[in-house]
């Protein structure tokens, strides 16, 4: 009795797959064809075994550890770009937040330094046997001088922090 | 360590993975963009401008005690170890400043 000789697309309906899937079997060789026709048992006898070993392997133990490796390759990756991300995300500050920052230091320390000699005008009139007042009067007329040397102490920090 | 891998746990490592790439692009573009600066370089401009400070502040005595002193009658080198040791105290205090 002559065998039953399918069409490719019928073959692939009763296959369960796509026509494309049995077209490119076809063009590698693996079914082949009698007057255009498949011939279902020479088809399954090649590309059906292919394809039950190819199903029939994802769920065994050589499976079962492949996947574990993926994710822990996945896994080492993760953490080792966290770490790299981490690392990197401590060596640099957020610029407006360290020019904002600068300004205030600056203004505190020229409130400081602006506010020293009433803090220490009397400490320092003792120590020359002169009237509290002239101590102040001192004290004053030299840190104006010294600041008045030092120049825009802002200006200075927010230039040192656009520069960095 | 012992993983036992749900279907979608590939999946699921693979999207944070992207997501910490796309954090670390994002810190790159911000460096080039200059929105973050290099913490070092700004510690090291900070600490070069409080020593610039520091030691104009201790030359200033001996720069105006003598001039001071002569406008106020006083001893100029008593005036100028006054001064020091005004600036050596006001400069200690000033190391505890904190924002």
């Amino acid at each position: 009795m002559a065998r039953e000789l399918l069409s490719q697309r019928e073959y692939a309906r009763r296959r369960g797959v796509a026509l494309q899937a049995i077209q490119r079997h076809v063009a590698s060789g693996i079914i082949q064809l009698v007057n255009g026709k498949v011939d279902p048992v020479q088809a399954d006898n090649s590309w059906g075994l292919i394809r039950r070993a190819r199903t029939s392997k994802q769920d065994d133990e050589a499976g079962q550890r492949s996947a574990r490796s993926k994710v822990v390759v996945a896994l080492a990756k993760l953490r080792l770009s966290k770490q790299a991300f981490e690392t990197k995300r401590e060596l640099y500050v957020d610029r407006a937040a360290a020019l904002e920052l600068a300004a205030k230091e600056a203004d505190l320390v020229l409130a400081f330094f602006r506010n020293a000699p009433a803090a220490y005008a009397e400490t320092f009139a003792t120590e020359l046997c002169i009237d509290a007042a002239v101590g102040l009067r001192i004290l004053e007329k030299f840190m104006g001088l010294a600041l008045q040397e030092i120049g825009d102490l802002k200006t200075q920090a927010i230039r040192d922090t656009e520069r960095a | 360590m012992a993983i036992e891998p749900t279907p979608d746990t590939l999946l699921k490592l693979q999207t944070e993975l992207n997501v910490v790439k796309a954090q670390m692009t994002d810190m790159q573009t911000k460096i080039h963009q200059r929105k973050l600066c290099e913490l070092a370089r700004l510690q090291r401009f900070t600490t070069d401008r409080a020593h610039r400070i520091r030691d104009q502040l201790f030359a200033a005595p001996s720069r105006h005690a003598a001039q001071i002193a002569a406008e106020e009658g006083l001893e100029p080198a008593l005036l100028n170890a006054a001064m020091v040791r005004f600036v050596r105290e006001m400069l200690c205090a000033a190391a505890k400043l904190r924002v």
